[in-house]
């Protein structure tokens, strides 16, 4: 049985990558193929035109809650913000890195507003 | 305002095998 991975390592340059000079812009939805579910506090992914499937930890899930198609990303730094006790510098570092893992996987779509 | 926040850890996405031999 093949060991759980680390999905794609953010340090991988993508076409995908969000631009950091929209955080304010940049709307998150899931993929209309990506159906997940949240157990325990944390968030497993399937991906049905894949077949593969992806965990979330308890940051993660918490980042994927509000992915519904109407906030946009500095919209969720703000949630991390205020929730969790974290310098603003790395909740955002860490955000837009997990953002480019979603995208890149195909698990989550981002549109301009 | 003394709200309590919660512990942080880094998020992570981990990948799992197809859906199996």
């Amino acid at each position: 049985m093949a060991d759980p991975q680390q999905a794609t390592p953010p340090s991988i340059a993508s076409e995908h990558a969000v631009d950091r000079t929209m955080l304010a812009r940049s709307i998150l939805r899931p993929s209309p193929d990506v159906q997940g579910t949240s157990m325990e506090g944390e968030t497993v992914l399937l991906d049905l035109s894949t077949g593969r499937y992806y965990t979330l930890n308890r940051l993660g899930s918490v980042i994927w809650e509000h992915c519904t198609g109407h906030s946009t990303i500095s919209d969720i730094h703000a949630v991390l913000c205020d929730r969790f006790e974290v310098a603003s510098e790395r909740a955002l570092d860490d955000l837009v890195a997990l953002v480019n893992q979603l995208v890149q996987e195909g698990l989550l779509q981002q549109e301009g507003r | 305002n003394t709200e309590k926040k919660e512990s942080y850890v880094q998020p992570s996405l981990v990948k799992h095998e197809l859906l199996k031999d």
